[in-house]
Protein backbone atom coordinates (compact mmCIF):
# COMPACT_ATOMS: atom_id res chain seq x y z
CA UNK A 1 0.00 0.00 0.00
CA UNK A 2 1.84 3.71 -0.73
CA UNK A 3 2.12 5.46 2.05
CA UNK A 4 0.17 8.62 2.59
CA UNK A 5 1.04 11.76 3.93
CA UNK A 6 -0.85 14.60 5.77
CA UNK A 7 0.94 17.95 7.06
CA UNK A 8 -0.24 20.26 8.75
CA UNK A 9 1.16 23.73 8.47
CA UNK A 10 1.80 26.98 9.41
CA UNK A 11 -1.68 26.29 11.94
CA UNK A 12 -2.16 29.54 13.65
CA UNK A 13 -4.73 30.17 16.34
CA UNK A 14 -5.83 32.87 18.24
CA UNK A 15 -8.32 34.00 20.93
CA UNK A 16 -9.25 37.00 21.74
CA UNK A 17 -6.07 38.53 20.57
CA UNK A 18 -4.22 35.29 22.61
CA UNK A 19 -1.63 33.48 20.59
CA UNK A 20 -3.00 29.44 21.03
CA UNK A 21 -0.95 28.26 18.21
CA UNK A 22 0.96 30.24 16.24
CA UNK A 23 3.95 28.24 14.38
CA UNK A 24 3.08 24.60 13.93
CA UNK A 25 4.13 22.08 11.52
CA UNK A 26 3.27 18.49 11.78
CA UNK A 27 4.02 15.41 9.27
CA UNK A 28 1.66 11.94 10.04
CA UNK A 29 1.51 9.25 7.75
CA UNK A 30 0.64 5.56 7.19
CA UNK A 31 2.93 3.29 9.21
CA UNK A 32 3.42 5.54 12.01
CA UNK A 33 2.05 6.71 15.21
CA UNK A 34 2.87 10.41 16.04
CA UNK A 35 2.93 11.68 19.87
CA UNK A 36 1.68 15.11 20.62
CA UNK A 37 2.61 16.35 24.34
CA UNK A 38 2.40 19.89 26.08
CA UNK A 39 1.48 20.89 28.92
CA UNK A 40 -2.53 21.93 29.95
CA UNK A 41 -3.92 24.18 28.01
CA UNK A 42 -0.51 24.60 25.44
CA UNK A 43 -3.53 24.06 22.25
CA UNK A 44 -3.28 20.06 21.65
CA UNK A 45 -6.96 19.51 21.06
CA UNK A 46 -7.12 22.96 19.56
CA UNK A 47 -4.92 21.76 16.84
CA UNK A 48 -6.13 18.18 16.51
CA UNK A 49 -9.55 20.10 15.22
CA UNK A 50 -7.86 22.05 13.18
CA UNK A 51 -6.39 19.15 11.55
CA UNK A 52 -9.30 17.75 11.25
CA UNK A 53 -11.07 20.22 9.98
CA UNK A 54 -13.92 21.36 12.71
CA UNK A 55 -11.99 24.37 14.05
CA UNK A 56 -10.94 27.43 12.02
CA UNK A 57 -7.60 29.60 13.49
CA UNK A 58 -6.05 32.50 11.62
CA UNK A 59 -4.52 30.32 9.31
CA UNK A 60 -3.67 26.78 8.98
CA UNK A 61 -2.93 24.50 5.91
CA UNK A 62 -3.05 20.60 6.23
CA UNK A 63 -2.09 18.85 2.61
CA UNK A 64 -2.58 15.42 2.12
CA UNK A 65 -0.16 13.60 -0.26
CA UNK A 66 0.66 17.31 -0.84
CA UNK A 67 -2.76 18.60 -1.76
CA UNK A 68 -4.47 21.13 0.61
CA UNK A 69 -7.56 20.11 1.95
CA UNK A 70 -9.96 22.63 4.27
CA UNK A 71 -11.83 20.14 5.94
CA UNK A 72 -10.20 16.43 5.76
CA UNK A 73 -13.14 15.27 7.84
CA UNK A 74 -15.50 16.72 4.85
CA UNK A 75 -13.96 13.74 2.45
CA UNK A 76 -14.41 10.30 3.04
CA UNK A 77 -12.17 7.15 3.94
CA UNK A 78 -9.60 10.23 4.75
CA UNK A 79 -9.64 10.82 8.86
CA UNK A 80 -12.07 10.53 12.14
CA UNK A 81 -11.18 12.36 15.43
CA UNK A 82 -11.84 11.05 18.97
CA UNK A 83 -12.33 14.30 21.42
CA UNK A 84 -11.21 14.03 24.95
CA UNK A 85 -14.72 13.49 25.86
CA UNK A 86 -17.24 11.48 25.72
CA UNK A 87 -19.10 12.17 22.34
CA UNK A 88 -21.26 9.15 21.10
CA UNK A 89 -24.82 8.80 21.71
CA UNK A 90 -26.09 6.86 24.76
CA UNK A 91 -28.94 5.22 23.38
CA UNK A 92 -27.93 3.63 20.13
CA UNK A 93 -26.96 -0.12 20.41
CA UNK A 94 -23.09 -0.74 19.86
CA UNK A 95 -23.55 -3.07 16.81
CA UNK A 96 -25.44 -0.30 15.81
CA UNK A 97 -22.71 2.33 16.34
CA UNK A 98 -20.14 -0.38 14.92
CA UNK A 99 -22.53 -0.31 11.91
CA UNK A 100 -22.31 3.36 11.23
CA UNK A 101 -18.79 3.86 11.70
CA UNK A 102 -18.31 0.47 9.36
CA UNK A 103 -16.30 -0.95 11.93
CA UNK A 104 -17.12 -4.85 12.34
CA UNK A 105 -18.18 -5.84 15.23
CA UNK A 106 -16.37 -8.96 15.32
CA UNK A 107 -13.11 -6.82 15.44
CA UNK A 108 -13.73 -5.24 18.72
CA UNK A 109 -14.17 -8.02 20.13
CA UNK A 110 -10.87 -9.91 18.75
CA UNK A 111 -9.36 -7.45 20.40
CA UNK A 112 -11.49 -6.90 23.37
CA UNK A 113 -13.29 -10.34 23.82
CA UNK A 114 -14.95 -8.99 26.89
CA UNK A 115 -17.30 -6.63 25.12
CA UNK A 116 -19.00 -9.81 23.34
CA UNK A 117 -22.08 -9.89 25.62
CA UNK A 118 -22.30 -5.90 24.65
CA UNK A 119 -23.24 -6.18 21.28
CA UNK A 120 -26.80 -5.50 21.03
CA UNK A 121 -26.93 -3.30 24.39
CA UNK A 122 -27.24 0.28 24.68
CA UNK A 123 -23.83 2.08 25.26
CA UNK A 124 -25.24 3.97 28.33
CA UNK A 125 -25.55 0.69 29.72
CA UNK A 126 -21.89 0.65 29.75
CA UNK A 127 -19.72 1.72 32.53
CA UNK A 128 -17.57 4.80 31.60
CA UNK A 129 -14.55 3.20 30.88
CA UNK A 130 -16.38 0.79 28.30
CA UNK A 131 -18.22 3.71 26.98
CA UNK A 132 -14.90 5.30 26.45
CA UNK A 133 -12.79 2.50 24.94
CA UNK A 134 -15.36 1.29 22.74
CA UNK A 135 -15.53 5.07 21.12
CA UNK A 136 -11.62 4.75 20.91
CA UNK A 137 -12.14 1.51 18.91
CA UNK A 138 -14.50 2.70 16.78
CA UNK A 139 -12.46 5.44 15.48
CA UNK A 140 -8.93 3.11 15.66
CA UNK A 141 -10.64 0.59 13.37
CA UNK A 142 -12.43 2.80 11.10
CA UNK A 143 -12.06 2.24 7.78
CA UNK A 144 -9.88 5.55 7.20
CA UNK A 145 -6.34 6.46 6.40
CA UNK A 146 -5.49 8.74 9.43
CA UNK A 147 -6.81 9.10 13.40
CA UNK A 148 -6.25 11.61 15.80
CA UNK A 149 -6.62 10.26 19.11
CA UNK A 150 -6.68 13.20 21.96
CA UNK A 151 -6.55 10.98 25.50
CA UNK A 152 -7.85 7.92 24.30
CA UNK A 153 -5.82 6.51 27.93
CA UNK A 154 -8.61 8.58 30.12
CA UNK A 155 -10.72 6.39 32.42
CA UNK A 156 -9.16 3.45 31.03
CA UNK A 157 -7.84 0.57 33.62
CA UNK A 158 -4.38 -0.16 33.44
CA UNK A 159 -5.06 -3.60 32.20
CA UNK A 160 -6.90 -2.00 29.22
CA UNK A 161 -4.62 0.37 28.41
CA UNK A 162 -2.30 -2.25 27.62
CA UNK A 163 -4.61 -4.58 25.02
CA UNK A 164 -5.26 -0.61 23.35
CA UNK A 165 -1.44 -0.17 22.73
CA UNK A 166 -1.12 -3.30 21.28
CA UNK A 167 -4.32 -2.64 19.26
CA UNK A 168 -2.65 1.31 18.38
CA UNK A 169 0.48 -0.55 17.44
CA UNK A 170 -1.53 -2.90 15.06
CA UNK A 171 -3.44 -0.61 13.27
CA UNK A 172 -0.35 1.84 12.49
CA UNK A 173 0.39 -1.06 9.68
CA UNK A 174 -2.14 0.76 7.17
CA UNK A 175 -3.26 4.17 9.16
CA UNK A 176 -1.08 6.93 10.38
CA UNK A 177 -1.96 7.61 14.08
CA UNK A 178 -1.64 11.32 16.12
CA UNK A 179 -1.81 10.26 19.66
CA UNK A 180 -2.27 12.92 22.31
CA UNK A 181 -2.78 11.71 26.47
CA UNK A 182 -1.08 12.98 29.95
CA UNK A 183 0.30 9.28 30.02
CA UNK A 184 3.40 10.65 28.39
CA UNK A 185 4.75 7.49 29.04
CA UNK A 186 2.61 5.28 26.94
CA UNK A 187 2.94 8.42 24.40
CA UNK A 188 6.32 7.87 23.79
CA UNK A 189 6.57 4.28 24.46
CA UNK A 190 4.19 4.27 21.23
CA UNK A 191 4.99 7.14 19.07
CA UNK A 192 8.02 6.99 16.08
CA UNK A 193 7.88 10.73 16.07
CA UNK A 194 7.27 12.66 18.59
CA UNK A 195 6.22 16.49 18.78
CA UNK A 196 6.19 18.93 21.59
CA UNK A 197 3.90 22.04 21.52
CA UNK A 198 6.08 24.57 23.56
CA UNK A 199 5.27 28.27 24.73
CA UNK A 200 3.94 29.79 22.77
CA UNK A 201 2.41 27.43 20.56
CA UNK A 202 5.46 26.10 18.35
CA UNK A 203 5.72 22.86 17.74
CA UNK A 204 8.96 21.01 18.73
CA UNK A 205 10.21 17.98 17.36
CA UNK A 206 11.84 15.35 19.56
CA UNK A 207 14.92 14.07 18.57
CA UNK A 208 16.08 12.86 21.84
CA UNK A 209 12.69 12.00 23.76
CA UNK A 210 13.99 11.24 26.72
CA UNK A 211 16.41 14.01 27.44
CA UNK A 212 14.17 16.54 25.49
CA UNK A 213 11.05 15.80 27.42
CA UNK A 214 13.18 17.23 30.31
CA UNK A 215 14.56 19.93 28.69
CA UNK A 216 11.63 21.20 27.35
CA UNK A 217 10.29 21.38 31.04
CA UNK A 218 7.56 18.99 30.35
CA UNK A 219 8.95 16.78 33.30
CA UNK A 220 11.18 17.56 36.05
CA UNK B 1 -20.75 5.63 3.32
CA UNK B 2 -24.52 7.51 2.06
CA UNK B 3 -25.94 4.86 4.30
CA UNK B 4 -24.41 5.54 7.50
CA UNK B 5 -24.78 9.66 6.67
CA UNK B 6 -28.69 9.27 6.59
CA UNK B 7 -29.07 7.47 9.39
CA UNK B 8 -26.92 9.34 10.95
CA UNK B 9 -29.31 12.34 9.97
CA UNK B 10 -32.45 10.64 10.99
CA UNK B 11 -31.32 9.57 14.14
CA UNK B 12 -29.92 13.28 14.42
CA UNK B 13 -33.96 14.36 13.55
CA UNK B 14 -35.02 12.05 16.03
CA UNK B 15 -33.34 13.02 19.07
CA UNK B 16 -34.40 16.86 18.49
CA UNK B 17 -37.37 16.43 16.33
CA UNK B 18 -40.07 15.97 19.53
CA UNK B 19 -39.07 19.35 20.37
CA UNK B 20 -39.52 21.00 17.04
CA UNK B 21 -42.32 19.29 15.96
CA UNK B 22 -43.77 20.74 19.09
CA UNK B 23 -42.57 24.30 18.57
CA UNK B 24 -44.67 23.73 14.50
CA UNK B 25 -47.80 22.37 16.49
CA UNK B 26 -47.53 25.44 19.06
CA UNK B 27 -47.28 28.10 16.51
CA UNK B 28 -50.13 26.33 14.03
CA UNK B 29 -52.59 26.50 17.67
CA UNK B 30 -51.64 29.95 18.44
CA UNK B 31 -52.47 30.77 14.50
CA UNK B 32 -55.80 29.64 15.58
CA UNK B 33 -55.55 25.87 13.23
CA UNK B 34 -55.02 27.70 10.01
CA UNK B 35 -55.88 25.27 7.05
CA UNK B 36 -56.32 25.92 3.07
CA UNK B 37 -55.71 30.15 2.02
CA UNK B 38 -55.94 30.63 5.81
CA UNK B 39 -52.36 28.30 6.07
CA UNK B 40 -50.40 30.24 2.78
CA UNK B 41 -51.04 33.51 4.51
CA UNK B 42 -49.57 31.63 7.98
CA UNK B 43 -47.11 30.04 5.91
CA UNK B 44 -44.14 33.15 5.73
CA UNK B 45 -44.61 33.98 9.56
CA UNK B 46 -44.41 29.98 10.16
CA UNK B 47 -41.22 29.75 8.71
CA UNK B 48 -39.29 33.04 10.03
CA UNK B 49 -40.28 32.03 13.50
CA UNK B 50 -39.62 28.19 12.65
CA UNK B 51 -35.82 29.47 11.30
CA UNK B 52 -35.68 31.84 14.73
CA UNK B 53 -36.53 28.82 17.01
CA UNK B 54 -34.33 26.32 15.28
CA UNK B 55 -31.22 28.96 15.27
CA UNK B 56 -32.06 29.56 19.23
CA UNK B 57 -32.03 25.34 20.06
CA UNK B 58 -28.92 25.46 17.30
CA UNK B 59 -27.12 27.96 19.56
CA UNK B 60 -28.11 25.94 22.40
CA UNK B 61 -27.05 22.65 21.67
CA UNK B 62 -24.15 23.89 20.36
CA UNK B 63 -23.07 25.82 23.70
CA UNK B 64 -24.22 22.80 25.92
CA UNK B 65 -23.34 19.68 23.49
CA UNK B 66 -20.86 20.49 21.21
CA UNK B 67 -18.63 17.51 21.60
CA UNK B 68 -22.05 15.46 20.67
CA UNK B 69 -21.83 16.88 17.12
CA UNK B 70 -18.24 15.11 16.49
CA UNK B 71 -20.08 12.15 16.13
CA UNK B 72 -21.70 13.57 13.04
CA UNK B 73 -18.24 14.96 11.44
CA UNK B 74 -16.48 11.74 11.87
CA UNK B 75 -19.17 10.82 9.45
CA UNK B 76 -18.18 13.47 7.36
CA UNK B 77 -21.64 15.68 7.91
CA UNK B 78 -20.77 19.16 8.95
CA UNK B 79 -22.82 20.98 10.85
CA UNK B 80 -24.71 22.91 8.84
CA UNK B 81 -25.67 20.42 6.81
CA UNK B 82 -27.14 18.63 9.79
CA UNK B 83 -29.03 21.18 11.11
CA UNK B 84 -30.07 22.23 7.76
CA UNK B 85 -31.14 18.46 6.94
CA UNK B 86 -32.91 18.57 10.45
CA UNK B 87 -35.16 21.80 9.57
CA UNK B 88 -35.84 20.30 6.06
CA UNK B 89 -36.87 16.94 7.47
CA UNK B 90 -38.66 19.24 10.42
CA UNK B 91 -40.86 20.94 7.67
CA UNK B 92 -41.61 17.92 5.74
CA UNK B 93 -43.13 16.59 8.83
CA UNK B 94 -45.18 19.52 9.87
CA UNK B 95 -46.66 19.87 6.26
CA UNK B 96 -47.55 15.85 6.39
CA UNK B 97 -49.62 16.34 9.49
CA UNK B 98 -51.37 19.41 8.21
CA UNK B 99 -52.02 17.39 5.30
CA UNK B 100 -53.28 14.39 6.91
CA UNK B 101 -55.72 17.12 9.49
CA UNK B 102 -56.87 18.54 6.36
CA UNK B 103 -57.77 15.60 4.56
CA UNK B 104 -59.35 13.82 7.75
CA UNK B 105 -61.43 17.06 7.78
CA UNK B 106 -62.90 17.07 4.65
CA UNK B 107 -64.30 13.09 5.18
Amino acid sequence: MKTQLLEADSMWLEYNGKKILQSIYIKMETGKVTGLLGRNGTGKSSLLRMIFGTLRGQNQSVRINGEYIAKPYLHAGIIRYLPQSNFMPKNLKVNHLCELYRVRFQDVTDHFPEFDKYEKHLLGKLSGGEIRLIETLLILLSPVHFVLLDEPFTHVSPLMVEKLSTVIHEQKENKGILLSDHAYQHVTDLSDDLYMIVPIGRSVLLKNPEQDIKSLGYTS
Amino acid sequence: MMKQRLQAILYFYQSVGLVTGLISLTLWIIAQLPLSEDFQRFLPLYLILKAVTDFLLWRYLRKHHQVQLFFYTNLGISELRLYMSAFLLDLAAFFVVIAIIKLFLSI
